[in-house]
């Protein structure tokens, strides 16, 4: 039986960082059903890169500038697969990340969504000076990160979509939703993620976003806990 | 002498008498409620630990409170939550604390649940040549 993975790449101004993001899930030991590229309103050649791919197959998709999480829930909604997976258009997968989750997901039916490591690095192209500002952990981390994960596509649906309210947190509340609603993960021993550390990550340019995020995060997670 | 809150990876913000506190670093967060918010509230607007000490003496707050409170600022240091600044100086004015029978002695709740996804997501600009962590130079 074919099975059938949609992969959602939102975009934003990625144009230096994208290709690789692309073929990272082109060349996946698994062929994917559909790769959806939406743009968040980009001012760069992002578009134009993605759509050099539509021979492959890649489809592109836009809306105006609304951030990460809006760009992730259209990518789902025009998602048609049997089956979920996220990447960011800076990082990259290696080749069989979504072979080894498959298969962790068969052989594992009570678990319902599965990660695998992340692993950064700096992206070459920084200068020495830019590399020393940069706390980059090299080594692997397991890796509890929208991009690491692969679900069927009704599971996530059950959990919902992305909040659109948090900039950088969406994920982390997702996740904590899903656990409060029973889904139950599994993590793969292997790196399936290289994240790329380039200083224009979001945790990076958007530092109080990201605070107010997890400050936000954590509230509705005590609120909940203290309610049951 | 004087605590200064880790602000390169710490965040904070205060809900009534709670105070949310995370150590983005290694995703660990906490609450400090009722007194531990007050004095966290002291820290971070500059007051030393002598002038904590001399306003919960003030106040009669709790028992043994020299002990109690030195055994928080213990806790608050192993978190990492702040740093020592044995130079520092403050204009502070007088700290004063109210007492609250309903309070127990400062204690911080602390959390590791959500700390695989928050130690995960941040990435820090550190200072290059001082390390974490300190924030580079402007």
């Amino acid at each position: 039986m074919t099975v059938r993975v949609s992969v959602i790449i939102p975009m934003f101004n990625s144009e230096r960082y994208l290709s690789a993001a692309i073929e990272s899930v082109l060349q996946q030991t698994m062929k994917v059903f559909e790769l959806i590229v939406v743009d968040d309103g980009s001012t760069d050649h992002s578009v134009m890169i993605a759509n050099s791919y539509a021979k492959y197959g890649v489809r592109v998709v836009q809306q105006a500038h609304r951030g990460a999480a809006v760009a992730r829930n259209l990518g789902v909604s025009q998602a048609t697969g049997d089956y979920i997976a996220f990447i960011d258009s800076d990082d990259y997968w290696t080749p069989d990340k979504l072979e080894k989750q498959l298969d962790k997901l068969r052989h594992q039916p009570y678990v319902h969504g599965v990660f695998g490591y992340i692993q950064q690095f700096l992206s070459p192209e920084l200068s020495d000076i830019e590399k020393k500002r940069y706390q980059c952990v090299t080594t692997p981390q397991p890796g509890y990160s929208v991009g690491c994960l692969l679900m069927k596509r009704d599971d996530f649906l059950k959990v919902g979509l992305f909040s659109d309210h948090l900039q950088v947190g969406e994920f982390i509340e997702w996740y904590v939703c899903a656990q409060q609603q029973g889904f139950s993960f599994a993590m793969l021993d292997d790196v399936v993620l290289h994240r790329r550390i380039h200083g224009r990550n979001m945790t990076l340019t958007n530092p109080a976003a990201t605070h107010t995020d997890y400050l936000k995060i954590i509230r509705k997670k005590l609120q909940h806990a203290s309610s049951i | 002498m004087f605590y200064r809150i880790n602000s390169a990876c710490v965040v904070h913000e205060k809900v009534d008498t709670e105070t949310f506190i995370i150590n983005t670093l290694n995703g660990m967060y906490f609450v400090a409620d009722g007194y531990a918010s007050l004095i966290w509230d002291a820290i971070a607007a500059g007051y030393s630990v002598e002038q904590i000490q001399g306003a919960f003496h003030s106040a009669e707050t709790f028992e043994d409170h020299e002990r109690v409170l030195c055994d928080f600022f213990a806790d608050l240091l192993s978190e990492e939550l702040v740093f020592v600044d044995e130079q520092g100086t403050n204009d502070a004015s007088t700290l004063s604390i109210t007492k609250n029978t309903i309070w127990g002695i400062p204690m911080l709740s602390k959390h590791d649940d959500l700390k695989d996804l928050v130690a995960l997501d941040p990435v820090h600009e550190v200072n290059p040549e001082k390390g974490w962590p300190f924030q580079p130079e402007v």
